[in-house]
């Protein structure tokens, strides 16, 4: 048989097995964070290589779907509704994860009034954190599909 | 190679990029690089442009050889 086009079908179930190993591998980073950090209690020293490698991950994927021009965010003039929402399941995902944390380790001294109080204060900071985060990632992706998006008139215009 | 061929089918229909991107259910970019010669698309893709222009595959996409 002679070899003049790669085999489409190989090439994308490939690329997809590789896609794949990529997100088992991503999770199973997350999971050794979290389980070093709130299961074992070590300090950061011990999975610092894990750390970096999942968030460096994380920054890799988000600023080559940006630069390439994927948009993040499925629905066009989606606006500031969704960077809120995401704020929000997060700091309620963080402040879930350390009230657990906390509770299991500091549960026989703190009094309920304490505990509410540190939740809160960690649900408030983890929501400022993750809207100013995801705020950024917004205002980056929208920039980045307008500069498209007049790129793309511009050559429209050309004919 | 540039596919002037659908770009002059898109605008006999009096369509924009955009129309014809929502029209297909692909992104404003991708029917651009179609356009512009610097993507490939997929068999199911090339049917679905065709039948939004209302074009066959032989008018859009087969290129005479010199």
């Amino acid at each position: 048989m002679r070899e003049l086009i790669q085999d489409e079908r190989t090439v994308a179930q490939k690329r997809k097995i590789a896609s794949e190993t990529c997100t088992l591998l991503l999770l199973a980073l997350m999971i050794a964070i979290l389980v070093q950090q709130f299961v074992f209690n070590v300090s950061f020293s011990h999975y610092a290589a894990e750390f970096i490698c999942f968030f460096g991950a994380c920054c890799y994927l988000l600023i080559r779907n940006i630069t390439s021009g994927n948009n993040l965010y499925s629905r066009k003039n989606i606006g500031i509704k969704i960077v809120l929402i995401n704020s929000l399941v997060c700091g309620a995902t963080i402040c879930i994860i350390t009230g657990i944390a906390n509770y299991a380790r500091y549960g026989d001294n703190a009094t309920p009034s304490i505990w509410l109080l540190t939740s809160a204060v960690t649900f408030i900071c983890a929501t400022a954190a993750a809207f100013l985060g995801f705020s950024i990632i917004h205002y980056l992706n929208n920039k980045r599909q307008k500069d498209i998006d007049s790129e793309l008139d511009e050559e429209e215009d050309k004919l | 190679m540039k596919n002037i061929k659908m770009k002059i089918a898109r605008i006999e229909r009096d369509m924009k990029q955009e129309d014809l991107a929502q029209v297909v259910g692909v992104t404003r970019q991708t029917i651009g690089l179609i356009e512009a010669g610097k993507y490939n698309p997929s068999l199911k893709l090339c049917i679905a442009i065709c039948k939004a222009l209302g074009k066959t595959l032989d008018e859009l996409f087969w290129e005479e050889t010199p």
